[in-house]
């Protein structure tokens, strides 16, 4: 008996975006939900026998009534079963997003799974066990209980749960609410569906995290994908199609000048493809340039900032170091170029304590001087 | 550079003036009032600056009054020791030249010359002005008149050049003072005057804070909301275990067993109370049978004590009235004697006072008859003194009167011896008996005859003889008569007939007012108090004494005497002690009588009593046996005593079967039962609304998104950091950039004007020591005068000051010049009008010591200021 589905998790709709000023942020806020309802039109163009959300998909317990009552609109589109796990974002405390959702109105074909009870709203042909959080950080394996459950012959077992698979995920994640890395073989599941880790993911043999729909961070990983899921029975290997649904690339750039230009910044931006407004860009920059490439580099990012849907710069890594045109520049005689050649005189001496702001003000008199010119 | 000659013709007021031999240094022009000093500068202006064919207003301001002529002025002057001749006509055939060390030029080419060889800007049209088109000479050239700057305009840019000379190029120019302006703009949108961060930072870091205050407030709502969603987990957890655990139901059993227990309990505990009831009715009627047999008993005991009582008191009482009848007997007996006593005590006064009465009238009689004496004394001297009073104050004439009346008596007997010393004596010696008349009375012949006045005596026998006396008799008569009249009515005033009398008179009222003193001092002798008062006691006494003696005193007329009272006196002591004796006995005797009477009285009352109460005891004890006798009482008690034992037995059993119950611990059970069932619906009850109010809450405060905001607010805070510190950095660096660019202006400028400075130093020493003049480096006009280190404005400084300072920063200036090269000299019209005597003589060597380096010419109308200054040139 064929089960397909879509498995996603952390949406985390409600995600504020705080760092991200005015109507961009609020735009982040607002694409989570669309991309929601994105899901739903796909699943409805696949056909898909439900939508499991492995955890998350709320941002937190305590995101605003008006939050939930979008997001419960964003389903509509699939008509279909939608099981939501609650996670650590969104644990099943005695007052949660979910206790709150139930006030509000629930939809029929919206299950949450937040007790350990097995879900089987297919006639038979599937069984989904979940492991919800009642709490943000479960010291015991929520899944244990999958190796007991039993479920009617020749039914899928799905298993959904929200947490780390122990030891096996990249870059020294956290390690809470851990999940047995041979859960999915030991309970004699047909696909465990995960959430938590933001990019999509085979953790493990039928074990998948499907990332976040929507990324909501500058970290490389493949997020911005659901998992389509089509599986046939407990022995049966799964197919798993991964589809891309996110809206905004996140792009971090890290670079370090050091021609004393601002070329290699520049080129990047130029790199990002021809809709920079879906580009949601952090910008590092290191080493060095002169006062007349800063005021170049400045220029641009001004531009950049415009054409981006959002431009974090971070230069404080990013020294001026005048050149001799820069300083002739401002002045070659007088009382001006003494002022010049004192502040430079700190600048580069690593012990003046004003260090950076003598570097500064050189900066500041190099425009004042261009901005008169 | 040096000027050596000057000549001018028709040019405004003057028409021909030449001053020649214009030497090195100093150079006094001197010349009155309207002698045309100041055309001369003017002269000088129009040939060095002005086109020579310049026209108009310009042109016409050269011509005389009137006229229509040609204006022209030549100057000799040597440039770096090479000489030049410079010509110009204006207005009628305009020329110019110049020659030079091997040049000779004209027309307009002298102009671009001059313009070259002096460093100034030649006017295009129209005339030369002072500070636009003649260079540093505007500022060297000076006319009448003190400005309140030096006016160094065009001149600037070679002053500047000048001093760039000397120490290069310091300033930043336009654009340093741009850049400068810009940082400065740029400081104090982040900094205040006193250094303190105003704008952005204040702003950020308000924000900053508000931010941290919101965030704080969220978290300390979301603590709350975590703790509400903990609370609420555990409510729901008890109300669960207590559906688990089936606790309400096994509450309401445990309840009905215990009631049960308890009823069966209270029923053995109804039967005990029971069997208690009629046990202490049974110990009720026993005692109060055996009250009724104990009060019978008591009373039989009451009357047999009252009898005895009644017979004692009798007896006692019978005692007691013997004794105080014996006492009255006694008490009688002393008062007899007591009675006796005091008559003989009243015989022996009354006699004592008939003696005394009869010695005192004895002793008063003889008193009288002294006082009696005495009074008779008095009076008869009284009399005396009456009478000679009366003799003395018969007579009114005193020793004054005396001597006034001897006095008129010597005035009539001097007037009478003078009358008759010139009086006709006539002497009638009649030849018989002749009657003489003197003026019709007749007299006696026989007698001397004096006449002093007109007579007509009628001799009888005779005739009429008429006398007239003469030389002044008249008057003598007159005055003599008016001496006796003077006499007479003294005499006659005081009534006595004669002066000899009068002097008796005096010397009896003397005698008599002797007297009277006198008998004055006798009277007092003898009635010290008055003969009235004396009198009066007399009379009193005397009334006294005519009053009869009693009896008993007449009896002792005649013996009475001191031994006779005495003896009488000492009896009556005798009795009275006796009486006094008596008394004490009568009063101890009716003490014991009374004490004695009462004892009685009390006695037979109380043995009255007794019997009385004997009496009535026998009554009551008979009345109560004839209703029940002493037998039938105590019968009575024999029988209630055996129905209490039958109650005390079935007592004891109901004891024993509600102890087999136990009641106290069923109540316990029943109690302890109850209060968990009451407790678990409480606990329910309490955790259901608890958690009903808690959903409530929770669902409330989760519309608010706390956990959204708080996200945002941390992204924000992030972010706001990052701005405060961008905003920190920014105005850390616009405060160092500002500060930087001031102090290396600062010092540029006092490398700029360093070169003036040290050219003003020493003149300023000279006349304001201790004080520093202060330029604007751009301008390079004067600020004002430090003085003290408190800047002083120009424009603030006295006219003579500011003069002063003027003309030593023009010295300072052109010595710059020349020292750079440039053409300098200074012309100073009318200078230093306004400066005292003192400070003139210390500008003299001021100029002096300029002067050496410098040509300088001075144009003035008081020669004497400059006097022996310089070579001296008269206009």
């Amino acid at each position: 008996m064929t089960f397909r589905f879509l498995h996603t998790a952390d949406w985390q709709v409600g995600k504020p975006f705080g760092s991200v000023p005015g109507d961009a942020g609020s735009e982040l806020r607002g694409q989570r939900i669309r991309t929601v309802r994105r899901i739903a039109e796909l699943a409805r163009e696949r056909a898909v026998d439900a939508v499991l959300v492995a955890g998350d998909a709320f941002d937190s317990n305590d995101v605003k009534d008006k939050t939930i009552v979008q997001t419960l609109e964003a389903l509509r589109g699939f008509e279909g079963p939608w099981v939501f796990l609650p996670g650590n974002h969104d644990a099943a405390l005695a007052h949660s997003v979910w206790t709150r959702m139930r006030t509000l109105g629930l939809p029929p074909n919206v299950v949450i799974a937040d007790t350990p009870t097995p879900i089987d709203c297919w006639g038979g042909r599937a069984q989904v066990l979940p492991a919800p959080l009642k709490r943000r950080r479960e010291v015991l394996d929520q899944t244990a209980w999958f190796e007991e459950a039993a479920t009617p012959e020749g039914a899928c077992r799905i298993g959904l749960a929200h947490g780390s698979v122990a030891g096996r995920l990249p870059g020294g994640s956290e390690a809470a609410n851990e999940i047995p890395e041979d859960r999915a073989a030991r309970a004699g599941l047909s696909y465990l569906a995960l959430g938590d880790w933001h990019g999509a993911l085979e953790i493990a043999p039928r074990t998948y995290y499907s990332g976040t729909p929507e990324t909501d961070r500058h970290r490389a990983n493949r997020s911005a994908h659901v998992h389509l899921v089509e599986t046939n029975g407990t022995r049966a290997p799964e197919q798993v199609e991964t589809l891309a649904v996110g809206h905004y690339r996140w792009v971090a750039l890290d670079l370090s000048l050091i021609d004393g230009t601002c070329t290699a910044a520049l080129t990047e931006l130029e790199r990002l493809g021809d809709d920079p407004r879906r580009c949601v860009v952090s910008l590092r920059l290191s080493g060095s340039v002169s006062l007349t490439e800063r005021r170049k580099l400045e220029a641009a990012l001004r531009l950049w900032e415009a054409r981006l849907h959002h431009l974090d710069v971070d230069d404080s890594a990013l020294l001026d170091e005048p050149t001799a045109d820069d300083l002739d520049a401002i002045d070659t005689a007088g009382f001006v170029r003494l002022a010049v050649d004192r502040l430079r005189a700190r600048a580069e001496d690593p012990a003046d304590p004003e260090r950076d702001a003598a570097r500064l003000a050189l900066r500041l008199i190099y425009l004042d001087h261009r901005g008169r010119a | 550079m040096h000027i050596r000659r000057i000549e001018i013709s028709d040019f405004r007021k003057i028409q021909h003036r030449k001053i020649e031999g214009l030497q090195d240094g100093l150079n006094i022009v001197v010349g009155d009032n309207e002698a045309g000093k100041s055309t001369m500068l003017a002269a000088l202006r129009a040939v060095f600056f002005e086109r020579h064919r310049v026209g108009g207003a310009v042109a016409e301001s050269m011509l005389p009054y009137g006229g229509t002529l040609r204006p022209t002025v030549a100057v000799d002057f040597e440039i770096d020791g090479k000489a030049w001749s410079l010509t110009k006509a204006f207005c009628q055939r305009p020329e110019a030249s110049l020659t030079g060390p091997g040049e000779r030029i004209a027309g307009d080419a002298v102009e671009d010359r001059l313009a070259e060889l002096f460093g100034f800007t030649p006017p295009g049209r129209g005339g030369s002005k002072p500070e636009e088109h003649q260079g540093t000479h505007g500022l060297l050239w000076v006319e009448q008149g003190t400005r309140i700057n030096l006016g160094v305009g065009a001149g600037r840019d070679t002053l500047a050049a000048a001093l760039e000379r000397e120490v290069g190029q310091v300033t930043g120019g336009e654009r340093g003072r741009a850049l400068l302006a810009a940082a400065g703009e740029r400081r104090d949108r982040f900094w205040d005057k006193r250094d303190k961060p105003r704008g952005e930072i204040v702003a950020q870091r308000k924000l900053v804070e508000e931010l941290l205050r919101e965030q704080d407030d969220l978290l300390a709502r979301r603590r709350r909301y975590d703790e509400q969603i903990a609370r609420l987990a555990a409510i729901e957890e008890s109300l669960d275990r207590h559906r688990r655990d089936d606790r309400l139901n096994k509450a309401v059993v445990a309840v009905g067993t215990a009631s049960r227990a308890m009823a069966e309990a209270e029923q053995r505990g109804s039967a005990l109370k029971e069997a208690d009831a009629r046990f202490s009715e049974a110990e009720r009627l026993t005692a109060e049978a055996k009250e009724r047999r104990d009060h019978r008993a008591a009373l039989v005991a009451k009357c047999a004590v009252a009898r005895v009582a009644a017979e004692k008191s009798a007896i006692d009482a019978e005692e007691t009235s013997t004794l105080a009848r014996r006492r009255e007997l006694a008490l009688r007996e002393a008062e007899a004697r007591l009675k006796a006593a005091r008559q003989t005590r009243e015989t022996a006064e009354a006699r004592g006072q008939a003696i005394e009465e009869a010695l005192l009238r004895r002793r008063a009689q003889a008193g009288l008859t002294a006082q009696e004496s005495t009074l008779a004394a008095a009076e008869a001297q009284m009399l005396q003194r009456r009478e000679a009073l009366a003799r003395a104050e018969a007579t009114t004439i005193d020793a004054e009167t005396v001597t006034a009346l001897v006095a008129a008596e010597r005035a009539a007997d001097r007037a009478r011896a003078e009358l008759e010393a010139a009086s006709v004596q006539i002497a009638f010696e009649p030849d018989g008996v002749r009657q003489v008349t003197v003026d019709g009375v007749a007299y006696p012949p026989g007698e001397l005859l004096s006449l002093a006045r007109d007579a007509v005596l009628l001799l009888e026998g005779f005739g009429r003889l008429v006398l007239r006396p003469g030389g002044g008799t008249a008057a003598l008569a007159r005055k003599a008569e008016a001496a006796e009249r003077v006499l007479r009515d003294a005499l006659q005033r005081h009534g006595v007939p004669s002066v000899a009398e009068a002097q008796r008179a005096l010397q009896a009222r003397a005698a008599a007012q002797a007297e009277v003193a006198s008998l004055t001092k006798a009277v007092a002798a003898l009635a010290p108090q008055g003969i009235e008062t004396l009198r009066q006691g007399v009379e009193t006494e005397r009334a006294r004494l005519a009053r009869p003696l009693g009896a008993a005193a007449a009896a002792f007329k005649d013996t009475a005497d001191g031994l006779l009272l005495e003896d009488a006196k000492r009896s009556r002591n005798a009795s009275r002690m006796v009486e006094q004796e008596a008394e004490q006995d009568m009063r101890a005797a009716a003490a014991l009588h009374q004490t004695a009477a009462t004892e009685a009285a009390t006695l037979n009352e109380r043995s009255a009593a007794a019997q009385r109460q004997e009496r009535a005891l026998a009554e009551e004890l008979g009345g109560a046996r004839t209703v029940a006798d002493d037998d039938l009482l105590e019968s009575r008690v024999t029988a209630a005593e055996a129905s209490l034992a039958v109650a005390r037995l079935g007592q004891e059993s109901a004891h024993r079967a509600l102890a087999a119950a136990d009641p106290e611990t069923a109540r316990l059970v029943l109690e302890r039962t109850e209060r968990a069932e009451r407790e678990i619906r409480r606990d329910l009850a309490a955790l259901e609304t608890e958690r009903r109010d808690l959903q409530v809450e929770l669902r409330a405060v989760g519309q608010d998104g706390i956990g959204e905001r708080l996200t945002e607010i941390e992204g924000q805070l992030e972010a706001s950091r990052a701005g405060l510190a961008s905003a920190e950095r920014e105005a850390t660096a616009s405060r160092l950039l500002h500060e930087t660019l001031l102090i290396a202006q600062r010092e540029s400028k006092d490398r700029w004007l360093g070169p003036v400075r040290r050219r003003v130093e020493p003149y300023l020493r000279l006349i304001h020591p201790d004080s520093e003049i202060r330029m604007d480096d751009r301008t390079l006009e004067i600020e004002g005068l430090v003085r003290d280190g408190v800047l002083e404005s120009f424009g603030s400084l006295s006219m003579g000051a500011r003069e002063q300072v003027a003309v030593i920063t023009r010295l300072a200036l052109a010595d710059v010049l020349r020292a750079a090269g440039y053409p300098a000299a200074i012309i100073l019209d009318d200078a230093l009008v306004n400066t005292d005597e003192t400070r003139l003589d210390r500008m003299h060597n001021v100029l002096t010591r300029a002067a050496r380096t410098l040509q300088i010419l001075i144009f003035t109308c008081r020669e004497r200021d400059f006097l022996g200054l310089g070579a001296t040139h008269r206009l």
